[in-house]
């Protein structure tokens, strides 16, 4: 459990939107893709969705600037 | 507050001005590491001279040494040079990753807090410790994911990596707070958990409450003023702390007036003299008992 390719799953997961839409629409078919063993597999299913979208996010936003204040507001999650 | 305790802030360039008008409201300043990665020698030969000003300590941001995979030689090679060249009295990095394979993320991420990750971050100190010289503080970072893979708690995990690797602990009190409200602890109760006797720096920040599909969850984003719950926590670590405490404030953007910054610059010192003073008195009374 957590292997390199665990992390490596996780900050695809993170960084890629495409594959991050890939799993959140079709999670299984994707994890049995990504070569993880079946404790890795039983843990990325059991992930936190709404969770990792706003983690997703937040890093994309991070990425696209380090400008945090506007942008962090914006969606997909709304200030409260 | 003890005579040792220091309250400074976190060196940005929209900041600068400002800093060096007051300095004498400001003990110690926080520069980003990474920022200097292509400066030239004379750049850094300037950032130095800060310190003949005003005690420096240096931050790190992209090491991502919490990880099961080896961070590169020449990520901690161009770290050292900084560290090198500025001479800050302290440096820190964080307890995250970064970076897996071919996928740079972009930002500090929360590694599934396991024996692998524990293994591989103290792996990856003893060889930052090697060629940098000295060993980092490390920092507890928020995560708006309570990272999958995870089999131990973030207190345990970061307790079992900063005793194997005998590092200092940097408590960042918004992050910790984060943390605990977004899974469900009492963040008090959550900060005991911590090895607080490894604590030698301390964050204050700010942060946002963001709503998506209906949960909830604190964002720390570095832009909003430190809550009040963030000066009752440092109050209540200076009353259970002996050791001198580093209290920075971090703001990285939204900059409100400076008068504002000194003021919650002012609020962290009032919290750390409040909890030295309940330190004393609780010395006091087991004494005269």
């Amino acid at each position: 459990m957590s292997s390199q390719s665990f992390e490596t799953f996780l900050a695809r997961l993170y960084s890629d939107r495409e594959y991050r839409e890939s799993f959140l629409g079709a999670p299984n078919r994707v994890v049995q893709a990504a070569g993880l063993d079946e404790q890795e597999q039983r843990a990325a299913l059991e992930m936190d969705r709404v969770g990792l979208r706003m983690a997703a996010r937040s890093y994309e936003l991070k990425r696209n600037g380090r400008k945090p204040r506007r942008s962090l507001l914006r969606l997909p999650w709304r200030a409260v | 507050m003890s005579s040792q305790d220091r309250v400074g802030l976190g060196w940005r360039d929209a900041l600068a001005a400002s800093i060096y008008l007051h300095l004498d409201s400001i003990d110690v300043v926080e520069v980003i590491l990474d920022d200097y990665f292509n400066a030239s020698g004379r750049q850094l030969r300037a950032l130095r001279s800060l310190g003949r000003d005003v005690p420096v300590i240096g931050h790190g941001v992209t090491l991502g040494l919490a990880s099961a995979s080896p961070v590169a030689p020449h990520r901690i090679e161009r770290l050292a040079r900084v560290i090198n060249a500025v001479e800050p009295q302290i440096w820190s990095e964080h307890l995250a990753f970064v970076r897996s394979g071919c996928y740079e993320i972009g930002h500090l991420a929360a590694p599934p807090r396991a024996h692998s990750t524990l293994e591989g971050a103290v792996s990856n100190i003893e060889i930052a410790h090697r060629t940098v010289g000295t060993l980092p503080a490390l920092e507890n970072i928020a995560t708006l994911i309570d990272p999958p893979g995870s089999t131990m708690s973030e207190p345990s995990w970061a307790t079992q990596i900063t005793a194997a690797a005998g590092t200092p602990l940097l408590l960042d009190l918004h992050n910790l707070y984060a943390n605990a409200v977004n899974f469900g602890h009492d963040p008090l109760e959550y900060l005991q958990a911590f090895p607080l006797h490894r604590v030698q720096v301390v964050h204050i920040s700010g942060g946002v409450w963001i709503e998506l599909e209906g949960t909830r969850r604190l964002l720390d984003d570095h832009v909003h003023d430190v809550p009040d719950i963030v000066y009752t926590m440092l109050s209540w670590l200076a009353q259970h702390c002996s050791q001198p405490l580093t209290v920075i404030l971090e703001r990285d953007g939204h900059y409100p007036e400076f008068t504002s910054l000194l003021r919650q610059l002012q609020r962290a010192r009032e919290a750390l003299a409040s909890g030295r003073a309940r330190r004393s008195q609780e010395a006091y009374e087991l004494a005269v008992v």
